[in-house]
């Protein structure tokens, strides 16, 4: 067969692509496994560090033991209850748009719905060093134990301070922040049966 | 096989006579991307290393059987397997990093620094000298990529691979954390270097030239 014939061409795009194509497929179903765990270990992560639950190595069985997936309408939350079986604590997904990009996380409220226990973020695509700091630990402890009221939005100024330089964002995870509280308080009579 | 000589000069063409970034400005895109902290240039660096190295020899060990209509398609399918490969891999054992660096691990297919190699090397040179040309000209890259960012990371955030080294508390500049920084970091790195060639090819008569 001739190099440059329109057969061989063919073939040989053919052959190659197929050769290639096989071994990414084997390669991404070996590793799918790995990479799907790591994946849900980010959002584990961010689970038990907003509901206030610390671990050691054992993320895995610390996450499966202390908390229990719950549906309540159509959200799916996570739950921490004592040895009576009472609710302590529930952590939210928390979702919405930023800056540049959408941002996606977790908070953590108390059973009673009356304080933010913490916020950790899983997926931001703000500025680095400037709206990326929204990740950093001083801006996001800042929201542990803000008290909750329904109907009253949280703002900057009390307690809880913007990122300088990063006004957008900053004023994104705020929005973000009360449009899911404004979303999860009627879930409270929901739960609470 | 090549000779030790042979070697050496193409350890040297590559990463200091025609370094891929700052003697023929490729590579930039990543460049200004992922420069602002030590770490992710490493990666990126070795992602490149990885991908050019291994496109170079796959193109090389084929470069008697592609048709030379359909070249450039066959080599950005080679590229592209090589760094998918490569994106999986850091997906599945270093998930913090593959996070960090988002989308640019992916983009590595369309580096200019492939391509260029793919073209300017491998499809006429034998495998073990496009493999090494491809290491080499991967190193050239990921120097400038160290040097730059370990400039943007001491400045921009006070600190080398993430440990806090700004021990006198001095003001971090936002500007080296944001891609301008990189340009003009690269500006004045590129002005260096063609200084020196440049004064090198004067005293030498311009041999090199």
């Amino acid at each position: 067969m001739k190099k440059d014939s329109y057969l061989y061409t063919i073939v040989f795009t053919f052959v190659l692509t197929a050769v290639f194509a096989t071994v990414l497929a084997v390669t991404q179903a070996y590793y799918l496994p790995t990479i799907t765990e790591n994946e849900a270990n980010v959002e584990r992560q961010a689970i038990l560090k907003v509901l206030g639950i610390s671990w050691q190595f054992d993320l895995v069985t610390t996450f499966n033991e202390q908390v229990i997936p719950v549906t309540a309408g159509t959200s799916s939350t996570f739950a921490v209850y004592d040895v009576d079986g009472r609710p302590i604590s529930y952590a939210f997904p928390l979702e919405g748009q930023g800056l540049w990009g959408s941002i996606r996380g977790y908070i953590g409220v108390s059973a009673t719905f009356d304080r933010l226990l913490g916020m950790e973020f899983i997926e931001q695509n703000e500025t680095p060093g400037l709206g990326g700091r929204i990740d950093e630990a001083w801006y996001k402890e800042q929201f542990a134990g803000v008290p909750l009221v329904q109907g009253e939005d949280l703002a900057y100024g009390s307690g809880i301070d913007a990122i300088t330089g990063a006004t957008s964002s900053s004023n994104a995870v705020l929005n973000i922040l009360n449009n899911t509280i404004a979303e999860l308080m009627p879930l409270k009579e929901v739960l609470a049966r | 096989m090549m000779k030790k000589g042979e070697v050496k000069a193409l350890f040297r063409r590559n990463v200091w006579d025609e370094n891929q970034v700052l003697r023929q400005i490729l590579g930039i895109c990543s460049l200004l991307a992922v420069t602002n902290v030590l770490s992710n240039s490493l990666v990126m660096g070795a992602g490149l290393i990885f991908s050019v190295a291994l496109s170079s020899l796959t193109i090389s060990l084929l470069r008697d059987y592609i048709p030379h209509r359909v070249r450039m398609i066959v080599q950005t399918l080679i590229i592209a397997a090589w760094v998918i490969l490569f994106d999986i891999i850091i997906k599945a054992t270093l998930p913090d990093v593959s996070r960090a660096l988002g989308p640019y691990i992916g983009l590595i297919i369309t580096n200019c620094i492939i391509m260029g190699r793919a073209e300017a090397f491998a499809q006429m040179n034998p495998p073990v000298e496009s493999f090494l040309d491809g290491v080499f000209a991967g190193l050239g890259y990921t120097i400038v990529l160290v040097i730059i960012a370990f400039i943007r990371e001491l400045m921009g955030f006070g600190t080398i691979f993430g440990f806090d080294v700004n021990f006198l508390g001095l003001e971090t500049w936002t500007i080296m954390v944001m891609p301008p920084a990189a340009f003009f970091l690269v500006g004045v790195m590129i002005w260096i270097v063609n200084n020196i060639v440049a004064r090198k090819q004067a005293i030498g008569g311009g041999k090199n030239g």
